[in-house]
């Protein structure tokens, strides 16, 4: 007697019919066996092989390494905020309006988040771009020059200054 | 009126395989959820990882350089996923990373290395006989240098086609290639080849 199974079919079955239909088509349309019987004849040949449980511990070698990316990209952040900061108070300091209240305070947030890192996300420096949008403009710094002096700055300091860098 | 039964005797392997496999759709969902983030990207190095590096394997023919390769292709995926907008398929935008990660690295190893390319042909074949990852099957390694004979471009498209399976039209999306000039391209590729390989074997 027959056994009884469930249909199954994958989501998105119909979606990509048309695209192996075209495929299977294609292949007809090929015929590399007329065209070229010696390479058909070695289509399924691979002289290449890779040690043995390499692509287990690949996955595991690609998760370390998503991992310290992670914590690299904080630290790229901490010294983005800082440099954002330095800009916002440089230019402030600089700018033909004196408002000493408003210095004291820029001073006061850049001590701050200098000791309390934990507290620059993401929201802030993107806040932060936004606000000296245009000034960054009126300095003609663009996103390369600015990804650079990052590099720059990154690049100079080992994993032990980066880690003690505030 | 019910649904016409279907009745399944035999499930082959192959359906099962399929099946049980996660769809881009799914891991793209993943991603771009935070807080199913690692997941994703597990999922996505999980089932693309043994593709692409057999794609990479047969641009740098050497299994050290094909590791540093797709290392930094998953490393340039994890930092460039978020800005992934499926304009193009996820597949398609993994092959196009793999691709000129390659490039970037042969053309970084030619640089360093100052021989003639007649010579360099020498030294690719010898190495490769030396190489512990390489069945020195002599058909293998003849096609193997027929394939090393064709021009850059040409040469990702006869891969892609011939050992990749990959339609015409996700070829375009990776090569940023019409599908007239591919189809072209990989038909003179194959005479070539062909060509080659009656000559040497």
């Amino acid at each position: 007697m027959f056994k009884k199974y469930r249909i199954m079919i994958t989501e998105d079955y119909f979606e990509k019919l048309p695209d192996r239909l075209s495929e299977k088509i294609e292949s007809l349309e090929d015929d590399l066996l007329q065209e070229a019987p010696l390479l058909h004849s070695m289509r399924d040949g691979n002289p290449y092989s890779v040690p043995h449980g390499y692509f287990k511990n690949l996955e595991n070698q690609l998760t370390q390494k998503r991992s310290s990316l992670k914590v690299s990209y904080r630290k790229y952040l901490a010294v983005a905020a800082s440099l954002l900061l330095l800009m916002a108070i440089g230019l402030q300091w600089s700018s033909d309006v004196v408002d000493d209240s408003g210095a004291l305070a820029e001073v006061e947030l850049y001590d701050y988040y200098l000791d309390n890192l934990d507290d620059v996300d993401e929201d802030l420096i993107a806040l932060l771009s936004e606000d000296e949008e245009s000034l960054a403009t009126e300095m003609l710094f663009d996103d390369d020059e600015i990804e650079i002096v990052l590099d720059e700055l990154v690049s100079d300091l080992n994993d032990y200054e980066l880690d003690n860098l505030f | 009126m019910g649904y016409p039964q279907v009745i399944i005797t035999k499930t082959s392997k192959n359906l099962e395989n399929k099946l049980k496999e996660i769809s881009d759709d799914i891991i793209i969902g993943m991603l771009s959820d935070d807080k199913q983030f690692d997941g994703g990207f597990k999922r996505l190095v999980q089932k693309y990882q043994e593709p692409l590096y057999w794609h990479i394997r047969r641009m740098v023919h050497f299994h050290e350089d094909a590791d540093d390769v797709i290392q930094n292709v998953f490393i340039k995926v994890f930092r460039g996923i978020k800005g992934f907008k499926g304009d193009s398929k996820l597949y398609t935008w993994l092959y196009k990373i793999a691709t000129n990660e390659s490039i970037t690295f042969i053309n970084k190893k030619k640089k360093i290395s100052s021989v003639t390319e007649h010579a360099d042909d020498d030294i690719l074949s010898s190495k490769l006989k030396a190489d512990t990852y390489f069945d020195s099957d002599q058909a293998q390694l003849i096609l193997v240098k027929a394939v090393e004979s064709l021009p850059q471009k040409q040469k990702q498209i006869f891969n892609l086609r011939y050992y990749d399976n990959m339609t015409y039209k996700d070829m375009s999306e990776v090569l940023d290639t019409s599908v007239g000039a591919l189809k072209a391209s990989y038909h003179h590729a194959v005479k070539k080849i062909e060509n080659y390989l009656k000559a040497n074997v």
